[in-house]
């Protein structure tokens, strides 16, 4: 037998470093596990608060305000234009109900659309006052927002015809038939 | 009594007594240091970049999830998708809504959709899947009670697809509906 083989056969010595190495390996190998499994909370993670359900919910919300300011044919206005026509400036608290019916038509389309799938909404109007300031209003209000809250908004113009029933937005040009521009802001969260 | 005491064998002979400057042995608390800081540096490297080093593999989410978000736009907002007028957005016609679910339906006519949308080219390949629901999320069916967009492969169980949903208008039965386009 070659003599060289013949030592390592016969080693008995030095077994404990080896193991020693097996042992670090298997420990370093379960760090790694360990430390990837531990930090949950990494930028591409999906929970409740991602940025995509963000993005998701804002998408929502501009849709809804896009698809309820469209004025169907055969019709003067939009959904939205009646419902900020008629309403008379109650605050509608949680989910009491509404009126007149197309304030009430306008609150059952939001809660189809996001109610359904945990997104909670506020919904209030804005306007110019007489000084040329924003004053707001809420119209529907579901409670305060979270802090991961999305706001979207869509500006509709009134003029002197649409003979607006809420009393306090005052009409900003009397020679004209420009009456107030409303902005109207929806706060979206996920519940 | 002293006589007796110096006769006997001193416990601890001046020769082996610690000496601090000759001693040689016993250094085995240096190896532990060493070995600590090694294990203490290896721990933070780990810690460090180990994390970051992996989340390139987890998850391809972002990039289906902008292809989703570009072809919902172009289904919703333009009349290369489903709209009905390139002025009014997310304002769709059943018509095209029913074309589109016929070509999702055509091999070759979901291969050249899917090579429009972006979503095919040499090197990539995504599937699509596009329905509309009613607001229940319940199918949406047109007045003879036919599904009218609900087609694309079946989704996959464990890969990400991403999902986006626009908020449309479908003029001719005075509706709201929900746009669903799934990207993997």
């Amino acid at each position: 037998m070659i003599p060289g083989v013949q030592a390592i056969l016969k080693d008995n010595t030095g077994q404990m470093y080896t193991l020693e190495g097996a042992a670090t390996a298997i420990m370093i190998v379960f760090l790694v596990v360990f430390i990837v499994q531990a930090s949950p909370l990494t930028p591409l993670t999906s929970s409740a608060s991602h940025q995509q359900v963000e993005s998701q919910i804002e998408t929502s919300g501009s849709d809804l305000l896009i698809v309820l300011d469209y004025v169907p044919e055969g019709e003067t206005n939009s959904p939205l234009k009646k419902a900020l026509v008629d309403w008379t400036g109650v605050e509608f608290d949680g989910q009491s109900s509404t009126y007149p019916n197309s304030v009430y038509d306008l609150t059952s389309v939001f809660n189809r659309a996001l109610l359904a799938d945990g997104t909670a909404y506020n919904l209030v109007v804005a306007y110019q006052n007489d000084n040329k300031k924003w004053d707001s209003r809420a119209m529907l209000w579901n409670g305060r927002p979270s802090d991961n809250a999305v706001l979207v908004s869509r500006k509709v113009v009134i003029h002197d015809e649409d003979a607006i029933s809420a009393s306090f937005i005052p009409d900003l040009s009397p020679n004209s038939s420009f009456y107030n521009i409303l902005d109207v802001r929806l706060t979206l969260w996920r519940m | 009594m002293s006589k007796t005491t110096s006769g006997r064998k001193k416990v601890f002979p001046r020769k082996s007594r610690i000496n601090p400057f000759n001693d040689t042995r016993g250094q085995i608390s240096l190896d532990f240091i060493s070995g600590i800081v090694i294990f203490m540096v290896t721990f933070l490297f780990l810690f460090q970049t180990l994390t970051s080093l992996f989340v390139p593999f987890q998850s391809s989410s972002d990039e289906v999830k902008s292809m989703s978000d570009r072809v919902a736009i172009t289904l919703a907002e333009s009349t290369n998708g489903l709209a009905n007028s390139p002025t009014d957005n997310n304002i769709i016609s059943l018509k095209r809504a029913g074309e589109l679910n016929y070509c999702m339906n055509t091999t070759t006519l979901y291969d050249d959709m899917r090579e429009d949308l972006g979503l095919s080219s040499e090197t990539t390949s995504y599937d699509l899947n596009v329905s509309l629901y009613n607001l229940d999320r319940s199918m949406y069916r047109d007045l003879s009670n036919n599904v009218v967009l609900n087609n694309g492969p079946v989704l996959p169980q464990n890969v990400n697809v991403a999902q986006t949903v626009r908020i449309v208008y479908v003029e001719q039965d005075d509706e709201f509906a929900l746009l669903f386009v799934r990207v993997w």
